[in-house]
Order: structure tokens, then sequence, then C-alpha cells
């Protein structure tokens, strides 16, 4: 049918050179740009991480002064958390979800070039500060005032690098929104969609209610440096805890943001190297708007020594541990996934069964931190530190690249070199574990996060922990081979480049034409599942 | 170094079998406690934290085993290659309801006893005394409000020469590094304390791993803690909330004493005219500023006071939060150091001696032990700079009262050490000033 | 393919290549930095600023402009409508948060911080030791009466008069919407007339409202949390009131070009639902900042 072909007279023929990237709104340029940006700023703050690790291999302050040492703690959390893991999944986003519902393209192209291009300039703002008199933001990457406020001239390029972050990512969930509700295949209910776009349907609606949250966190923090108000300062009526309170509803959600899309991914590479259908859809869904709801009433789990009434501090212990509920049915569906399957060990499958083994002791250790007795003790050490990294490093980052390795043949048509990257997971698997497991030990002692150096007596833990780190750093040149060589050439990819795939990103061919479907997508296309009776 | 990274390697492989393994190791001295688990502690709080961690931590090893188990077991018997063909169900709700139930069945024991720590934590009620604790950039204030003394703590000298950057000083040869202080905490054994916690500047937090304590110093407010030390001992600890350059570098060190000796020491400190007592030598001790003398006249706890709230007013606070232009309720500012004696003068040697302490001491941190300044930070130079260079009212002025992230050491230092270190930084560093600035100059400007 | 499968709305629509997105980032950029540069002192910043501001400006009329002529030009269909829609109400939910922020710090300092700066809770020693004989109250600049004595605003006056003026602009615009959907273009140019006015009036009176408080009521912008909450709420929301009624003019200015169908009208009533979350936050700022 003629009137159901893409409106638009010019087909493939799009400007060359730089241009293209700067004026392109292709869901799958944009994506890519995406996608390039996040490793950029994954080795970025992955630099700024070998530089922490390097200073604590040993005690003494061998290498910087500590005042650099934060700026580098502050500085990677920021640049990994808004750099390297969010935009990798608004790039998946942007690359897979109009090809996973049957649409040409996202609903809002020309936003959706504005979320990705205020990106470099967010954080040229944000990386500038490191060459500024008073160097570069040195609070951390929660910012409590008033040290933040105590920042040089970095200051307010800080706030407003978050700002414009902000807007990226608001308008960047809003496309996703937009595009999901609105361009779906219409023989694609809602409750049939993919894990994935299901994760970030969810997701875009955190990014949406909380982006703000924190815009105006570090508005009120502007205005009492800038224009005499009180809102952190005590004598004038205000509390510098009142900033963590705002900033934490907005990090806990944050921190979910960084790991539902992570969900999504997981559940369908699980169903496709298993050859099964997905176990339990419909309470996947249902857990992750739980764990999405419940993201909202749990913040204050970060500020348990703050000093808070007693009765707040049982109300957030117990919604807190609550969230280990519908995080434990993602965990068992995946495993009922994979039980009695036809299973096959393809990089992205190592990743994903990483995933579900370290992400899941990076859930234990946080319902261990709920228990407020126990924080007691770990907060703030690198108990804590350990937590997260389970949970963002084999969580998050494990996720995306295993979605990396699953979809990289969709997107460049070629296979890409498989002893290259089981080589890769090994080393990293091996050196992660290395480098974040002595971690917990070094916390249950004692050892404080955020000091550059130590006691004498966390010396080998941090050796160890440091080495590990090199390992794992390293290994990450890897990746980028792995990716370069896949887009240069490699076996030819068929369009179902998975035995086990479904979905309707597999209908098209590989690499999938410019916009991806110019005309809806048949309903046998989408359903019954090849693997499923109904 | 080889051997060292082997041994912890082994060790790591001996942590990850921590699973199968009770965990011991602890040393009473709170310096080496265990290196891979949470100590048990000498208070009743921390037994509570330990047990729960102890708990949580073989939930989560029990529930490990089954998932990781049976996740194993389809990695190796389900393998498409092993010639497994896939099945193809996918749902069954009695599965799913229980494991949604059991999760829940299992946090709710979790919960129990976290929830009964939490209550013991937070009952501050009939203390048998109280001790103010004040975070300073980067320093703790200790502030015996019964016994109206206060004093500072910091880094001890050792360990904070050691650790400027290229010192050449092995920290291994540094006893206790970066867990040593110049005037430590001295608390009875056996006792009620209520801490009560506050800052001065940014947010500090008091941390002993031997105590479970842990309570953030939030400017403005104050915060109430507890510990009762089971047993007589050093323990060490440090200040764990992010506070700018020097955050790694204010430790805590406590020593518990009996009663007795407490009391004790306590009469000596009374009676030391300013100076601080070592709680072990009961000798004075010269370094660091001095104890700091308040009128006692508020019984925050005598032994037997009951309830809080019958608490008679409290003194004026040593310190308090610098944005407070107040002409409400700001109390009369404290008088420091009323009990000292006036301080005899000072010669010109025996100023640049002391002088160069307390700078070692005091001003080091932040316009560095070369008196050149730190521009990152926007700290001014010493040497050449205009002020130590120009009027001396000023300098005085300046050091008294201080200015923007300068401190104000007039509530700090003793006239001696003020006068001492203002006559140092005119001479030294290349400084030739030739002035000599006496304790009494000092206190006239104050 | 059979007719069902194909999509309601005829065919997809998607724009190819476009400059704005970038134009709108280097403006961006150029205003924040030099904000920041201004902010920290250096007066050139105030330059770069304008220029900045200037940048996104052109944009916004780029970019508007653009799709203002695809959509008159008939290129949107029904589809293209239901995402810009989707796109405007989650964009007013992100402002929503955004304000909410603000709400909640002026909730915790009032419910929260003030009882405690009085010794209420766990916070005996807040008051015993740091702020002796400090007395919760509200309004507050806080135990040290950070910014002086002043006096506080009142809910009725100019207050009141800007509630009234806003829910009746809230009204007119309605009406103006009626007068579009049944093709009577005198109604519709008419009422956004009205909206218009009293939409800019709103504006004068507050700034007039926020000249007193400087010059005769001491309070100010660092008159201590009161002064800070009070302020940054209402000074984000007359921001708002502010764009809104540039909005509000450019929809009547297009509407006098007889832009609009009665089915076909999304700039319009994305302006509209603009306007009545304006409306909304008022409310709640009335209530809150003003009355109780
Ligand atoms: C992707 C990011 C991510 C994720 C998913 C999580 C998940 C969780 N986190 Fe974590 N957290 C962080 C990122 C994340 N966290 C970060 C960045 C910080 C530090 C911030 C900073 O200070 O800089 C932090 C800090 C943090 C703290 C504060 C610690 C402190 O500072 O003192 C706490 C305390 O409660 C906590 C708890 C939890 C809990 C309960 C979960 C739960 O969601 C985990 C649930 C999962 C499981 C439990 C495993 C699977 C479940 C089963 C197999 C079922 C059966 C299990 C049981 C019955 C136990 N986290
Ligand atoms: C979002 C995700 C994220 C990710 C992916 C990481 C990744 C890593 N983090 Fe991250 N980290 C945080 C989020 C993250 N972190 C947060 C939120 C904090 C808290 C900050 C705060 O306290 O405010 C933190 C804090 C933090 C600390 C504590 C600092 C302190 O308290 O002072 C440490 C210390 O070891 C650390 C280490 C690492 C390491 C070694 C990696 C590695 O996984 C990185 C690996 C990647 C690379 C190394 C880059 C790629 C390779 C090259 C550049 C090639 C060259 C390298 C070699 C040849 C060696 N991190
Ligand atoms: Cu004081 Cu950290
Ligand atoms: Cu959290």
């Amino acid at each position: 049918m003629s009137n159901t072909a893409v409106a638009h007279e010019h087909h493939a023929e799009h400007p060359g050179g730089i241009w293209r990237w700067i004026s392109t709104t292709n869901h799958k340029d944009i994506g890519t740009l995406y996608l390039f940006f996040s490793l950029l700023m994954f080795f970025v703050g992955g630099s700024f991480a070998m530089l922490i690790r390097a200073e604590l291999f040993e005690p003494g302050m061998q290498l910087m002064d500590p005042l650099f040492f934060n700026e580098m703690t502050t500085l990677h959390a920021l640049v990994m958390i808004f750099g390297a893991i969010m935009p990798a999944f608004v790039g998946l986003a942007n690359w897979m979800i109009p090809m996973m519902i049957g649409a040409p393209d996202m609903a809002l192209p020309r936003m959706n070039n504005w979320s990705f291009w205020l990106l470099p300039f967010a954080f040229l703002l944000l990386l500038s500060t490191l060459f500024m008199p008073g160097g570069g933001p040195a609070g951390g990457w929660t910012m409590y005032p008033p040290l933040m406020l105590q920042t040089g001239m970095a200051f307010p390029f800080v706030i407003f690098a978050i700002h414009l972050m902000g807007i990226s990512s608001v308008m960047g969930a809003i496309n996703v929104i937009a595009t999901i509700l609105n361009l779906r295949s219409k023989d694609m209910p809602l409750m049939k969609m993919p894990m994935f776009v299901w994760s970030w349907l969810i997701t875009a609606y955190l990014l949406i209610a909380v982006m703000p949250v924190l815009a105006g966190a570090v508005t009120m923090m502007l205005t009492d440096r800038y224009f005499g108000t009180s809102f952190f300062s005590a004598a004038g009526g205000g509390d510098p805890v009142l900033y963590q309170h705002v900033f934490w509803f907005f990090g806990h959600p944050e921190v979910y943001i960084m790991i539902l899309p992570a969900f999504g991914i997981i559940s369908e590479v699980i169903a496709t190297f298993s050859r099964k259908p997905l176990f339990g859809y419909d309470s996947m869904v249902y857990a992750i708007a739980s764990i999405a709801f419940l993201s909202f009433i749990v913040w204050a789990h970060h500020m348990f020594t703050v000093g808070m009434p007693l009765a707040a501090e049982l109300f957030f212990m117990f919604s807190t541990m609550l969230i280990a509920v519908p995080t434990g049915v993602k965990v068992f569906n995946w495993l009922a996934t994979m039980w009695r399957g036809s299973l096959s060990f393809e990089t992205p499958m190592l990743f994903a069964i990483a995933f579900v083994f370290l992400f899941t002791i990076g859930g234990f250790s946080g319902v261990m931190l709920a228990l407020v007795p126990a924080d007691y003790q770990y907060h703030q050490t690198y108990f804590v530190v350990a937590h997260f990294h389970y949970v963002l490093v084999t969580g998050a980052a494990f996720a995306i690249m295993s979605a990396v390795y699953y979809w990289l043949p969709k997107w460049t048509g070629h296979m890409y070199n498989e002893t290259l990257g089981k080589t890769h997971f090994w080393l990293s698997v091996i050196s992660v574990n290395v480098l974040f497991f002595p971690q917990h030990f070094l916390g249950l002692a004692g050892m404080p996060r955020r000091i550059p150096d130590y006691p004498v007596q966390f010396t080998d833990f941090n050796m160890m922990s440091s080495i590990g780190g090199f390992v794992f750093g390293a290994s990450q040149l890897l990746l980028v081979a792995g990716v370069i060589l896949c887009i240069r050439g490699g076996k030819k990819a068929e369009a179902r480049a998975w035995e086990g795939a479904h979905g309707l990103e597999w209908v098209l061919p590989s690499p999938p034409p410019y916009h991806s479907f110019s005309e809806p997508p048949p309903a046998s296309a989408i359903w019954p599942h090849p693997y499923r009776a109904d | 170094m080889l051997i060292k990274l082997l041994r912890s390697a082994l060790r790591g492989v001996m942590c990850m079998g921590l699973t199968l393994l009770p965990v011991l190791a602890f040393a009473a001295d709170g310096d080496m406690p265990s290196d891979i688990n949470m100590p048990q502690g000498v208070t009743p709080i921390s037994h509570d934290a330990w047990w729960i961690h102890m708990f949580a931590f073989w939930v989560c090893v029990g529930i490990g085993v089954v998932v990781f188990g049976l996740m194993i077991w389809s990695i190796v018997f389900h393998r498409k290659s092993a010639g497994h063909s896939s099945h193809h169900f996918h749902d069954n709700i009695y599965l799913e309801v229980t494991w949604t139930i059991i999760p829940f069945v299992i946090l709710i024991a979790l919960a129990i006893p976290a929830a009964k720590g939490l209550v013991r934590i937070y009952d501050t009620s009939e203390p048998d005394m109280t001790v103010k604790i004040t975070g300073f950039q980067w320093k703790w204030q200790y502030d015996y409000l019964q016994d109206g003394f206060s004093y500072f703590s910091m880094l001890a000298a050792d360990s904070n020469k050691a650790s400027r950057l290229d010192s050449g000083i092995d920290p291994a040869s540094v006893p206790h590094y970066l867990r040593d202080v110049d005037h430590p905490l001295v608390v009875p054994v056996g006792k009620k304390i209520r801490l009560l916690i506050t800052a001065d500047d940014v947010i500090h937090s008091w941390y002993v791993p031997d105590f479970a304590e842990k309570t953030d110093a939030i400017p403005g407010f104050v915060n109430q803690a507890w510990i009762k030390v089971e047993k007589p001992g050093v323990y060490r600890g440090g200040c764990t909330e992010l506070c700018g350059r020097w955050h790694g570098f204010m430790p805590i060190v406590v020593v518990a004493e009996s009663w007795d000796d407490y009391q004790k020491w306590v009469a000596a400190v009374k009676a030391g005219g300013g100076a601080y007592i070592n709680p072990h030598t009961l000798q004075p001790e010269q370094n660091g500023s001095p104890v700091v003398f308040a009128p006692a006249e508020l019984n925050f706890n005598a032994p037997t006071t009951a309830a809080v709230a019958s608490v008679p007013a409290p003194a004026a606070p040593a310190s308090r939060p610098k944005k407070s232009k107040a002409p409400v309720a700001k109390p009369a500012p404290a008088t420091p150091a009323p009990a000292v004696a006036a301080a005899p003068a000072l010669t010109m040697q025996t100023a640049m001696t002391r002088g160069k302490q307390v700078y070692d001491q005091n001003c080091a941190a932040c316009h560095m032990p070369d008196g050149k300044g730190n521009e990152a930070m926007s700290v001014p130079a010493i040497a050449g700079g205009p002020i130590p260079n120009g009027p001396l009212a000023a300098h005085i002025a300046l050091v008294l009262h201080g200015k923007g992230i300068m401190p104000a050491w007039g509530n700090i230092l003793s006239d001696k050490d003020l006068a001492a270190v203002i006559t140092y930084e005119r001479n030294a560093f290349g400084n030739h000033t030739g002035d000599l600035v006496q304790p009494a100059q000092v206190k006239a400007a104050r | 393919m059979s007719a069902e499968a194909a999509h309601a709305s005829g065919h997809y629509y998607v724009p190819h290549g476009t400059q704005w997105p970038i134009m709108g980032s280097i403006g961006l950029f150029t205003t924040v930095f030099g904000a920041a540069i201004w902010l920290e002192d250096m007066v050139f910043g105030k330059y770069l600023f304008v220029l900045g501001l200037l940048i996104v400006l052109g944009m916004m009329f780029g970019w508007f402009g653009t799709v203002i002529r695809e959509s008159e030009g008939g290129m949107y269909n029904a589809q293209v409508d239901r995402s810009f829609r989707w796109g405007m109400s989650w964009f007013i939910f992100s402002e929503v948060m955004f304000f909410g922020a603000f709400f909640g710090a002026l909730f915790y300092a009032r419910v929260f911080v003030q009882p405690w700066l009085g010794g209420g809770s766990n916070s005996l020693f807040t008051n015993l030791v740091l702020w002796k004989g400090y007395e919760p109250a509200w309004p507050s600049n806080g135990p040290a009466n950070v910014g002086g004595d002043f006096e506080a605003m009142k809910a009725t006056g100019i207050a009141a008069l800007n509630t009234l003026i806003l829910l009746t602009s809230g009204l007119t615009v309605t009406i103006a919407h009626w007068g579009l959907k049944e093709g009577n273009r005198k109604k519709l140019c008419w009422f956004l007339l009205f909206t218009v006015i009293l939409g800019f009036s709103f504006v004068v009176l507050q700034a007039h409202e926020y000249i007193e408080a400087y010059t005769k009521q001491n309070l100010t912008l660092a008159s201590g949390i009161y002064g800070s909450t009070f302020f940054m709420l209402t000074g984000f929301h007359g921001l708002h009131v502010t764009i809104g009624a540039i909005m509000l003019t450019i929809i009547l200015l297009r509407a006098l070009k007889g832009h609009f169908r009665p089915d076909h009208h999304f700039a319009f009533e994305a302006v509209s639902w603009y306007w009545h979350f304006v409306d909304v936050v008022w409310l709640g700022l009335y209530i809150f900042v003003y009355w109780l």
C-alpha cells in the first residue's frame, strides 16, 4: 500500500561528512552517536578510576594532591553515571526500540537530535573545570553542601553542566515514551512488547520524574552560593540535610534508571540463548513496575546516619528491604527461563549469566546495607563502594556489553569475532572480581571511602584491588577492538543472527535499512513467539 | 612486594572461602581488628551490628547457594552442546507466588532484629556523662561539658609528615599511620556516655568501628549518640564524611580507662593549666593546641541526671556556625582559656621554635610546609605574602578572627601559641620583618 | 498488505536533517558559560549570556517556524499530532516535578526544620547547645535572623488579586478554545487577547509586589528560609507565567493570521495546557506560601 510508505522523497540520500552526524534525525545515527559517546566517556571515567586505583595502590601519597584525588572521585562517578551508563542505555533505546515495535524512527526525531547534541556540550563544561583555578568539583558525586559550596570557580560550571544533562535526559525520555505509546505496531499490545521496551518505558517515567528534582537541588545550591538564600544553612532556618533529601529523592531512582534497562537486556539475551520464551512475562513487567514505584520511597537509606527521627529510619529501612522481593522475582524468572532450556554460551550469554550472578551479589550487599544497625558500620566505607560497583559495573556495564555483542551483528551486518569476545569476557569477569570483591573486606575492616591515603593495615587488599582494576581496564581495550573489527568486516550476519532470537528486530535484514520499518510489519512477524505454543 | 602480593592473593582466596569459616579474628587493641570482617566491637551497639551483619550474611549465603546452585546445575546440564533440547513452559503461577512469599518471610526475619537494634541506638536517655564533639576542617574538638574543658584533637605529627607527597618516609615505619592523634578522647569504661555531635564548617562524621558509632556532624544541628565501652583500650577510627582536602587525615583515637583512672586524668587536666595530659602517663604534653576551660555552669549529666528535659541551661558553645551574624539567639562567645595564667613573655628564639611547631601542626595543611600557599585552593602564600610582611595589627586580627576558609584561630589556639606562630610567619620563609609578638599583644587584640 | 495492517494514520512522517538542535546546544552552552563566568565576577560573561539567549531565541523561531510551516502545509497526520501531545504532557509533568523540589523544600523547612531548631523531636540539643532560646515560627528567617527583620507576605491584597487574575485567564483561554472549535474566530481572538492581557497584568503586579518587598518590607531573597522559598517559588512561577504569556501572544498572532483549524490546532492546545499548569501551580503557591 502506497500510503503506508514513509513520507519523504529522497531515500538514502543524506549529507555526508560531519554534518550528517550533526544534523541527523535518524534513530540509528543518533543511537550510534550515543553509543560512541558513551564509549568515549567510559574511557574518560575509567582513566580517572585508574588514577584513583594507582594512588590507592600503596599507603602514603604518591601521585597527587588529596584535593585532586577528590576531584578524580567526583568526576569519575559523574562521568560514568551521566556520561557512560545512561547514554549507553539511551543509545540502545534509540537503535532498538523503533525496530522492536515496528516503527520507522523515534516519535520526535528533531528533539532526539537535540537530546544527544546537548551532551557533548554538557561534558565540555564539566570536564573543563579540571583546568580552572581551584580545580574541578571535589565534593563527591553527591555534592553535599556546605562542602560543595567551597568549590572554586568550577562551581557554576558543574551546576550548569548538570542542568544540561538533565534537559537532555528528560527530552530523551519523553521521546522514548512517545515512541513506545504512539508508534507501536497496532498488532503489538502493551503486554506483548519485548521486555527491553517495557523496561525502558518505565525507566523513562523515572527519568522524567527525577531529573527535574536534581535540577532543583543544584539550583538551590547555586542561589545559596550567589544570591544569599538559606536553603542549606541552619542559621537562616534551612538545613544542609535538606539537600541530601532532595538529592537522594533523585539519586535512588537514578540508580534504578541505570539497572532497569539492564534487566530488559538480560531478559532478551537469556531467552534467546536458552531457546525458550521468557518465563513469567507478566510478573516480570509487574516486578519492574513495583521496583520503580518503591524506588520513590526509599531514598533516605543513603542517610541513615544523619540523625533522622527514629520513625523515619524504620520506614526507610522497611521500604528498602521490600525491593528485594520484586528483584528476586526477576532473578528467579531468569533462572526459570534457563531451566531445561537448550543453552549455548556465546559472548552475550556469558555476560548475561555473569550479570545474574554478580548483580545478585551486589543485591545481597544492598539488603545488608538496608539493615540500619549494620549500616552504621558499613556506611561511607568501602563496603558501600563494593556494593554499588557490583550492581553498576557487573550489573549495568556488563548488561551493556552483553547488549553490544548481542546486537552488533544486527547493527553492522557482520558477526563479531567470538574468540576475541570470549577473551574479553573471561579477562573482565575474573579481574572485576579481583577489583571489587576485596573492597567488601576493606569496608568491613573500617576503611572509609573517598580517602586518598589509608592506614597500613589496608594495604594488601588495596593492592589486589588496584591490580584487578588495571587488568580490568586494559581488558576493555579488547571490547573496542572487537567493535572496530566487527564494523570493518567479518562473517556476514543473517537477519536472525542468533538461532534462538525472536522479535521484530530480527525480521529486518542485518544491517537494517535506514528507516527501520517504512511499512508496519505483518502481525505474523510479531506473534506467535517462535518457541511458544500459544 | 611480590611476597606481599602473593600473601594478599592467598588471603583473598581464603576470604572467599570465608563463607565456610566462622570469623573469629579480632584484636582488642582496635588498631588491628580482623582484616576481613566487621569487628565485634566493645559496645552493646557494636555487638548488635555484628550479630545482624553475620545473620544477614548467612542468610545471603543460604539464598546464594540455592540460586547459584540451580543456575550452575542448569548451565551444566541444560546445555545445547550436551544435547539438551528446550522445553517451552513459560508460566507457573504457584512457583511465582512461592518465590514472592519466601523472600518476604526472610526479610521479616531480618527486619525484626534490625528494628530492635535501631531502637537501642536511638535510646540516648539517662547517660552518665556527656561529651560534645565538634568537627572542624580538619580536626575534632572534644568538649567535656560537665567538667568544663575542651581541647582539639588532630592528626599526629609523624603521620602528617609521612603522608605528604614525596615525603620519602615509609608509612609502615610510622606507628599507627593515619590512625593516631595528638590528643585522644578519654572516656571511662562501663559508663553510658552521650555524644553530642555537631560541626563548625562542613559535614563530618564521627566513626569508631569498635563502637559501631558513626554519626554525622552537621553544622547548625546537634545529633545525639551514645557509647558504653566494655573494655579498657585504645580504639581508633576516623572521619567518614567527605569534608574536603584532608578528609582522610582527621582520625579519631579514643582511650577508654577505668573510672578511677579517668577521674585521675580529669583532675590532672584541670590542674594542668592548659596543657593536655597524656592519659597513659598522666604527664602534660606540649604538642598541639591547649586545653581550653569554660565555666562548668552546666551540669548535663551528673551521673544521676535522669530526664534529658530537666537539664539546666547549657553553656555557650565554643564554636558556632560561621554564618550567624545573629542578633537573635546568639549566646556570648565562650571566652577561651580564662584559667590559663598570663603567659610569660617570649624570646625570639622560643617564639620561633614554638611558632614552627604550631605552624606545622595547624597552618601547614593549607599554607603548605614551605609557606608557599596553595593556588588551587586560593590559599595565599606566607612566603613573601602581603599580610605577613604588612602591618602587624592586621596580621594579628586576621589570624584571630579568620576570613573565608581561614579559621578564626582565636577560638582554637592560646595567646602564647598565636604570638609564637605570628612571629614565626613574619620571620620565616624568607620574611624578615624582625617583629617579635608577645602574648599580651594578642590578648589585647582579641 | 491488507488495509487493516496499515497504520490508521496512513503514513509515517519522518523529517530529515535539521540544523536547529545544534544551534540550540550552542546557544544554551553560550548562555550557561556566560552565566557561570558572570557569577564568578567576570563581567564579560554578561555579554556571552545575552548572546547565548539570542541564539536560543533564534533557534526557537527557526525551529517552531519550521514546525508551523510543516503543520500548516498539511504534512502532519494524526499520529504526529499524538506524538506532540505525549511530548507536551510529559514535559509539563517534568515541570511539575521541578516545582515539586521547591515545594518539598518549603514543607521540609516548615514542618521539620523549624521544630528541630526549637529543640523538637530528637533535636533537643540543637536548641540547647546551638540556638538557645530559639522558638520555632513561620514565617522565619532562622535563629540568626538572617537578613534582618522583615514583613511577611499577606494572603490578601496583590496575591488575592493575582489569584483572581490567573483563574479568570484560565477561563478566558478555555472560552477562546471553544471559539476555535466552533469555528468562531472572533471569539477565539478576543478571548485570547483577554488572556494575554490578564497574563501580563499578573506579571506587572508581581513585579510591583517584589519591589514593595525589597523596598518597604525588607523581604529579600536573603531573608532566611522564608525569603528563599518565597522568592524561589514565586520567582520560578513568575518566569513561567511570563513565558506562557509570550507563547499566548504568539498564538494570538498566529490566530490573527488565520492559523489553526477547528480539528487541528495542537499548538493552541499545548499553550493552553501550559497555561493551566501555571494556574494550578499558582493555586498551590497561594495556599502554601501566602495563606497558610
Ligand atoms: C544500579 C545501581 C544500584 C542498584 C540496583 C542498587 C540496589 C540496591 N541497593 Fe544500592 N546503591 C547504589 C546503586 C545501586 N543499588 C549506589 C550507587 C549507592 C551509593 C551511592 C553513594 O553513596 O555514592 C548505593 C547505596 C546503597 C545504600 C546506602 C549505603 C550507605 O551509604 O550506607 C543502601 C542502603 O540501604 C542500598 C541498598 C540497596 C538495595 C536494598 C538494593 C536492592 O535493589 C537490591 C535487590 C536485589 C537483591 C536482593 C538480589 C536478588 C534477590 C533475590 C535473589 C531474592 C532473595 C533475596 C533476599 C530475600 C535478600 N544501596
Ligand atoms: C556508573 C558506573 C561506574 C563505573 C562503570 C565505575 C567503574 C570503576 N570504578 Fe567507580 N565509582 C562510581 C561509579 C562507577 N564506577 C561511583 C558512583 C562512585 C562514587 C563516587 C563518590 O564517592 O562520589 C565510584 C567510586 C569509585 C571508587 C572509590 C573512590 C573513593 O571513594 O575515593 C573507586 C576505587 O577503587 C572506583 C573504581 C572504579 C574502577 C576501577 C572502575 C572500572 O570498572 C573502570 C574500568 C574502565 C576503564 C579502566 C576504562 C577503559 C580502559 C582504558 C582507559 C585503557 C587504559 C587502561 C589501562 C591500560 C589500565 N570507583
Ligand atoms: Cu571530616 Cu571528613
Ligand atoms: Cu539507594
